[in-house]
């Protein structure tokens, strides 16, 4: 029986079928005969949270502009969905024409978060395709990933056969001409990844051996033959109004976590936040105008007849003529209640009049990330965001009536103690103040708290730090349940065992891959969802790897250690992270490029010519 | 100022009657989110929807009783309301246009008031269901046993709780349409809306509890619905 059939038969028995339709409108369907490339995007996470992503979006559309390429979608499939699959030996399939991912000549995971590792070797099994990238033969896709996790690739190194580091809209072209060269050649697998380790942006984990020093240390990279980069380098989109921006998007039919039209108006952030990983790793910053963005809107909500249109970036205000771009889009989009929603709104730069405008159409909550309780800690992490600051734009958004604050924070970054964690707490009875003073009473107020845990990133000032313990976590967020105390107040926070993993991931090497099977083995999936994290299977498969955790999370780094991500080229020159590293060490701030002198992070010679938006040469 | 007023006088509510297919492709597709694929549709129709007043417009739609999740439909309801004239061709080509492949608006036209779409209370069903030869008799022999009896006690699983209701009245009629190689096309007219809710997938499984071979369901189809007053029948398009 086909598999198309199995699953109409399943589908009744499964909870959300909706999951696996793969007919959405705007999906692409193709006729197979006359495609040369096939290729599976996969999302290794639910259907609903994968299709929130904008990165797959744009490779889907994207791939499938060219006539004899075919991209389809896979996503994780729930548990009861998997257990049918696994009973009856369907194996993984992609969306659209419900083919087997053995069938295709590349797979593709986007790796947005170290949780999602365990699902990525779950699919492969499921896909029967061998874990390792040595085991596979032409019988199978090249498995490759890319996305924000694959700035350090080490621990997925030997499951991956190549990682694409940077923006993959121009890569992943030079890819596929580079494989049906090498289709026609009928040479081994090798011989295509040698080939593609030549293109820029590419790192190929096998071309490498890895020395390691008797302390468990890395010594260093040895490239296994002439020609194979040192470093691989990011790639990079120059021009963000030339670069291909899909407008017909898939429109599910069920609810998912972002459901609405997504227009990115930038790319990059010189905040120069000291935790952040976004912020270095997508430098620089390059804005589409205005003109492309109208067009794009317009469009975009004609083909998909969505509601509502997102603003993506990193830091929303920041883009240089936010003013304009939202009054030209509400004045288009009012008489059809389109909503404009603006996620990401710094504080420092939040204006009332947007809020206001926006609110006009649509109302939506207001987010807040101080991220640290005092200014001491907003100093070292690099927030430039004041008590002040904070207070003037609640109380303007209290007057215009709004009633619902978020606000966000980290615990355990460097140098955090009872006062900052108090801070946190004096910092929200400050805002129910606030709206005390205008409304006479708390009426209605409600102010969300939320702590997640500082994980340690690689290509940060604070890549070489330590979290703090797992007991040490607990304890924090025990004094902050006490100090949050009120009706007014919801405090949410991350649970400490996902963040003491996500320390061990972000940071690890390639000796982590070993954990991650025998983790899978003992049945880990959906970490990052409640009913399934276990984490006594991990710490057994720690121990049963002869790993020890403590070696990647509690261990302060020398400066002049060899990092499991050295092999990757940022754009950020260590010295930079290192300069970064003192000053906050020292309490001191690091002003915004695009407004204050160029810091040298590096960016500028990432590409030939150099460009970024920074306002002066040092 | 005066003008503004005027127009705003002149604003004048359209509503249409739309009759529609839910096929197989989107046999799946939860109520809820059926709404949202027709409001998007009307969107990328370009269609001139009315809203609804108040913080958080939405659009004027209002659908007939919900499917059961799984059942295809050929007589499904939706009333739009516009906020411009518009012609009934043109909204039935522009929205099929924009539908995705699947739903087909059939037959539409300007409604009033006089018949609500909740007034609707009696669907009818064809399940296709495989059957064993021999077993003809016996399913006509379960039938009229089910149609005779005065009292069907059922357990329903509502989201809080479990109660057990009656559904002998909720029953209007079941019969064989077709019997044919081990294929049966049964026909099952049952109640829906506000005097109670029987699915078809209900009734087969009563079929199954007095059957000695289970019967499967292959397919099944909402034929119609209509208003049941006795022997009366309203149709609402």
């Amino acid at each position: 029986m086909k598999i198309s059939q199995i699953v109409d038969e399943i589908l009744p028995r499964v909870s959300k079928p909706t999951r696996y339709l793969g007919n959405e409108y705007n999906s692409i369907h193709k006729d197979l005969t006359n495609i040369k490339t096939r290729i599976a995007l996969a999302f290794p996470d639910l259907y609903e949270v994968g299709m929130s992503h904008l990165g797959i979006k744009i490779l889907y559309h994207l791939l499938n502009k060219y006539d004899d390429i075919y991209a389809e979608r896979v996503f994780a499939p729930w548990v009861d969905f998997e257990e049918i699959m696994r009973e009856r030996q369907i194996p993984l399939f992609s969306l659209e024409s419900r083919t087997p991912l053995t069938s295709f000549d590349f797979l593709g995971f986007t790796l947005q978060y170290e949780m999602s590792y365990t699902n990525i070797i779950n699919m492969l099994d499921l896909a029967d395709i061998p874990l390792y990238s040595k085991e596979r033969t032409s019988e199978h896709p090249f498995v490759i990933a890319g996305g924000p996790c694959a700035f350090n690739p080490e621990p997925l190194a030997e499951m991956v056969d190549f990682f694409v580091i940077g923006e993959a809209e121009e890569v992943i072209l030079e890819i596929i001409e580079s494989y049906k060269k090498f289709k026609k050649t009928g040479k081994e697998r090798q011989a295509f990844l040698e080939e593609v380790s030549g293109i820029p942006g590419i790192y190929v984990p096998q071309m490498y051996d890895v020395v390691f020093n008797d302390d468990g240390t890395i010594n260093r990279y040895i490239p296994q033959k002439p020609g194979i980069p040192q470093k691989v380098k990011k790639r990079v989109i120059r021009d963000m109004d030339q670069v291909y921006y899909p407008t017909d998007f898939v429109v599910p039919y069920m609810n998912i976590v972002h459901d609405r039209a997504m227009l990115e108006i930038f790319r990059g952030c010189t905040h120069g936040c000291r935790f952040c990983q976004a912020g270095m790793i997508y430098r620089p910053v390059r804005e589409k105008s205005v003109n492309r963005l109208y067009e794009l809107a317009k469009e975009i909500i004609a083909s998909t007849g969505y509601d509502e249109i997102s603003l993506t970036s990193l830091s929303t205000s920041d883009y240089s003529d936010l003013k304009n771009l939202i009054k030209i889009l509400t004045e288009e989009f009012e008489t059809n209640k389109i909503g404009i929603s603006l996620p990401s709104l710094r504080i420092d730069a939040f204006s009332l009049e947007l809020a206001n405008k926006v609110q006009e159409i649509r109302k939506t909550g207001l987010t807040f990330a101080p991220e640290a309780g005092t200014q001491r800690l907003r100093d070292v992490i690099n927030k430039g965001v004041t008590r002040e600051d904070l207070l003037l734009s609640v109380s303007k958004a209290f007057r215009c009536g709004w009633n619902s604050v978020k606000l966000y924070f980290m615990i355990g970054l460097p140098s955090e103690n009872q006062e900052d964690l108090e801070g946190i707490a004096s910092l929200a009875h400050d805002v129910i103040d606030v709206y005390k003073k205008i409304n006479g009473n708390t009426r209605g107020l409600k102010v969300t708290v939320s702590t997640s845990t500082f994980v340690p990133k690689p290509f940060t000032p604070f890549q070489w730090e330590c979290q703090i313990s797992l007991d040490e976590i607990k304890n924090r967020q025990k004094i902050l349940k006490k100090l949050l105390k009120n009706r007014n107040i919801t405090y949410n926070w991350h649970e400490a065992k996902l963040s003491f993993l996500e320390a061990v991931f972000s940071r690890g090497d390639r000796r982590l891959g070993k954990v991650l099977e025998i983790a899978h083995k003992k049945g880990c999936k959906f970490d990052g969802w409640n009913e399934f994290f276990c984490f006594e299977k991990w710490l057994e498969a720690f121990k049963e790897a002869g790993v020890s955790p403590e070696f990647y999370i509690y261990r302060r780094r020398s400066l002049n250690e060899v990092l499991p991500w050295d092999i990757i080229d940022a754009g950020i020159d260590k010295q930079f992270l290192i300069r970064e590293l003192k000053k906050a060490k020292k309490g001191i701030v690091t002003p915004d490029c695009r407004v204050n002198n160029c810091h040298a992070c590096g960016i500028k010679k990432i590409v030939d010519g150099g460009f970024c938006e920074s306002k002066n040469e040092i | 100022m005066l003008a503004e007023l005027k127009r705003s006088w002149m604003v004048v509510f359209v509503k249409v009657r739309m009759k529609f297919e839910k096929g197989d492709e989107v046999k799946y597709i939860s109520h809820l989110d059926m709404m949202r694929t027709f409001e998007r549709s009307l969107r990328r129709a370009k269609l001139p929807i009315a809203f609804t007043k108040g913080f958080n417009p939405r659009p004027k739609l209002t659908f007939s009783q919900a499917l059961p999740v799984g059942v295809t439909s050929s007589s499904e309801f939706v009333d739009v309301e516009f906020n411009e004239k518009v012609e009934i061709d043109d909204v039935i080509c522009r929205l099929n246009k924009y539908l995705p492949r699947g739903f087909l608006v059939k037959y539409a036209d300007f409604c009033n008031n006089d018949f609500p779409l909740h007034m609707l209370n009696c669907a009818k069903y064809i399940a296709k269901i495989a059957i064993n030869k021999n077993s003809q008799i016996d399913i006509e022999k379960v039938i009229s046993n089910i149609l005779a009896r005065k009292q069907i006690i059922i357990e329903k699983q509502s989201k809080s709780r479990k109660r057990l209701i009656d559904i002998a009245p909720l029953i209007y009629d079941i019969y064989i349409k077709e019997f044919k190689d081990e294929i049966c096309l049964l026909c099952l007219e049952l109640s829906i809306g506000q005097d109670g809710n029987v699915t078809p997938e209900m009734l087969i499984s009563i079929l199954n509890e007095n059957l000695e071979r289970n019967v499967s369901i292959l397919l099944i189809n909402r034929e119609e619905m209509y208003l049941r007053e006795g022997e009366k029948i309203t149709y609402p398009l």
